[in-house]
């Protein structure tokens, strides 16, 4: 972080991603942290950071379609859900290797993503919302009802591997998972700074003025939602191979509102916010389920279900809270912070 | 041809369950331009409200009845206040967001407090069914019509005849017209939360009642949802209409493929939700916006 007074003086300076020394050691020092953590950690620490990771990646498909394009979905469980299914189904049926059917499940739910997302030519906002509902419902339909792909009852996912390489511990698919969320990141990263990106933007803030200037509004939107559910597909498989079963449970409609839900809170249309939210989303479950088993101890009258609902309930108010309360997200708070140490002496809150 | 007569008329009463679950999403709307995806939430809610009054606590009927519009009164005078208050004005991500949260909030609120197994009410209407003509009728599906229709009739008289349903409909229309009317639009806000959440608790109830209360019960919500797009955001009679057509399309649908597909009469209002979507998607009675830049 440069103190104020000290300007870009260069394009190069001006595009750099990581533009201080400090800031490269603190990068360097967060990815040895991230890569050398099963060496120290505990296997349960671990499953809490695949877990991490794939919501991370979700999320900035997510982001990209929200956040920078402005495009309200609530179809992105559902598109987790075909990923999953498809990758899991191109390896079992078709015997691809395990990261290009991870890669063929993102391809494939661009384009059902695509294609549920072409009602956005017409209509956004609330009946957007609508049209995505109405989406998930018809994906799990198809699922549920075609049986060789899995059905209701899901269908079972081979160990991965890479090569001869067996990801059967916790600690290899946590790498695998790390690599794809970095990998996921830094593309996050460089949409909003490519003319793509910024077509993006100009289409979220007012798309008749950026249809007037000359962007293919229809064009951007359909893009936006490939490469959102690209991410969704990815992070999908990557789930059903984690738990070893693709199964539509895990991707509720519940879950699509938790979505929507954590890029609130980490803060929309910022990199960083998707990974604030998902380890903030993470942090909650944790406190939900040590908090939990306390909490009905005090009141005795509830039944033992509700522990399974506290998380949910915790979740809903923390959303609320940060809707009501901070909607620009703890990106934004973070933001604030490091400005109010950058400009030290003469910072002034606001 | 008797088959098409008796779907004909399983369709007519879904559509007026439909239609009664949908008529609280319009008014709210109307009133305070938020979409309510909570609903489901406070139809689950209340419905449990309703049941611990007359089944927990052994209440009779009518004192339950007047206890559980009173309590579910103050949940929606509370939600109103709490949380739809301070995002006047705020973006339409936050409103959606918000009560999606809320249907959320609610259904694990009720399933942490009175558990997820599934509760019916004990069964009060006279069993049996009637021969009209060629169709036939379950005796309870007639009274609960009646029911129903009696509700949509006092709506009907409250939204277009009383001091405070004119009130709602001007603030529908603009909300700083009616403020300089002398209108107080919160007051106006909260009145149509709470009917919201009454009309909930009523729906919560025959559906309920008809099923059973449990965690199912918000979808039969969402799928109301299509009733509302498809008779328009701001028209109560057109949301009856809908209500009609949507639920005979799911009885339709039921009757000529649900035997080959199994729960394709469940996803019907959804695929007729893309359709709506597509091709009109102000509805059959809404207004269509004319956007300015």
């Amino acid at each position: 972080m440069r103190p104020c007074g000290v300007y870009n003086v260069t394009y190069s300076q001006d595009r750099a991603v990581v533009r201080t020394k400090l800031q490269l050691g603190w990068l360097i020092g967060l990815f040895i942290f991230i890569f050398t953590l099963p060496l120290f950690s505990k296997e349960y620490l671990l499953t809490l950071g695949i877990l991490t990771g794939i919501t991370v990646i979700s999320l900035h498909g997510l982001n990209i379609l929200l956040g920078y394009t402005g495009q309200l979905s609530l179809g992105h469980a559902a598109f987790m859900a075909v990923g999953g299914f498809t990758a899991v189904n191109l390896v079992v049926e078709f015997n691809i290797p395990f990261l290009l059917a991870i890669v063929g499940g993102g391809l494939v739910t661009a384009m059902v993503g695509i294609l549920f997302g072409a009602p956005s030519l017409r209509i956004k906002g609330f009946y957007l919302v609508m049209a995505t509902l109405a989406a998930h419902y018809v994906i799990f339909f198809i699922i549920h009802r075609w049986e060789r792909i899995g059905g209701f009852i899901g269908k079972l996912a081979p160990p991965a591997n890479i090569g001869p390489l067996l990801l059967d511990t916790t600690a290899k698919f946590y790498l695998l998972v790390t690599i794809i969320a970095i990998v996921g990141t830094y593309f996050a990263l460089n949409v909003p700074r490519s003319n793509t990106g910024r077509a993006f933007i100009a289409v979220r803030d007012q798309d008749i003025a950026a249809m007037i200037l000359g962007i293919n509004v229809s064009h951007y939107k359909l893009l936006a939602f490939g490469i959102s559910s690209f991410y969704a597909g990815v992070a999908g498989g990557l789930y059903a191979f984690y738990f070893g079963i693709a199964h539509t449970q895990f991707f509720s409609l519940t879950q699509a509102v938790w979505f929507l839900g954590m890029l609130i809170v980490g803060g929309l249309g910022s990199t960083l916010g998707p990974i604030f939210g998902a380890i903030f989303f993470q942090l909650i479950n944790e406190l939900s389920s040590r908090a939990g088993p306390v909490i009905l101890k005090m009141l005795p009258g509830i039944g033992e279900t509700a522990a399974s609902q506290l998380a949910n309930i915790f979740w809903a108010v923390v959303i609320l809270f940060f809707i009501i309360k901070e909607p620009r997200g703890i990106n934004h708070t973070w933001v604030v912070l490091k400005n109010l140490y950058r400009l030290h002496p003469f910072s002034r809150k606001y | 041809m008797s088959n098409v007569f008796q779907t004909f008329a399983n369709g007519i009463t879904l559509g007026l369950i439909y239609a009664l679950v949908a008529i609280p999403i319009v008014l709210v709307y109307k009133a305070s331009k938020v979409f309510n995806f909570a609903h489901g939430g406070l139809m689950l809610f209340g419905g449990f409200i309703l049941y611990m009054f007359m089944c927990q606590l052994g209440l009779p009927l009518w004192w339950s009845l007047l206890f559980s519009i009173v309590g579910s009164g103050i949940v929606g005078y509370i939600i109103q206040r709490i949380v739809l208050t301070p995002l006047i004005g705020q973006p339409i991500l936050s409103l959606i967001l918000a009560t999606m949260a809320l249907l959320v909030l609610l259904n694990s609120l009720a399933l942490a407090v009175w558990g997820v197994t599934p509760c019916s009410f004990p069964s009060m209407l006279p069993k049996g069914s009637l021969m009209l003509g060629p169709i036939k009728v379950g005796k309870p599906d007639i009274i609960i019509t009646i029911f129903i229709a009696a509700i949509l009739g006092l709506i009907g008289i409250f939204v277009n005849y009383t001091k405070y349903g004119l009130a709602m409909m001007v603030t529908s229309e603009e909300h700083l017209l009616a403020q300089s009317l002398g209108i107080r639009v919160k007051t106006i806000f909260a009145l149509a939360w709470i009917i919201g959440a009454v009309l909930a608790t009523a729906s919560g109830f025959f559906v309920g009642y008809k099923l059973a209360l449990s965690e199912y019960l918000p979808e039969v919500a969402l799928r109301s949802f299509a009733v509302v797009l498809l008779g328009g955001l701001e028209s109560v009679p057109g949301v009856i209409v809908a209500g009609l057509i949507m639920g005979n399309i799911e009885a339709f649908v039921n009757f000529y493929l649900g035997d080959s597909i199994a729960g394709i009469g469940g996803v019907a209002p959804y695929i007729a939700l893309l359709i709506i979507m597509i091709f009109k998607p102000y509805g059959l009675f809404g207004w269509v916006r004319i956007e300015r830049v």
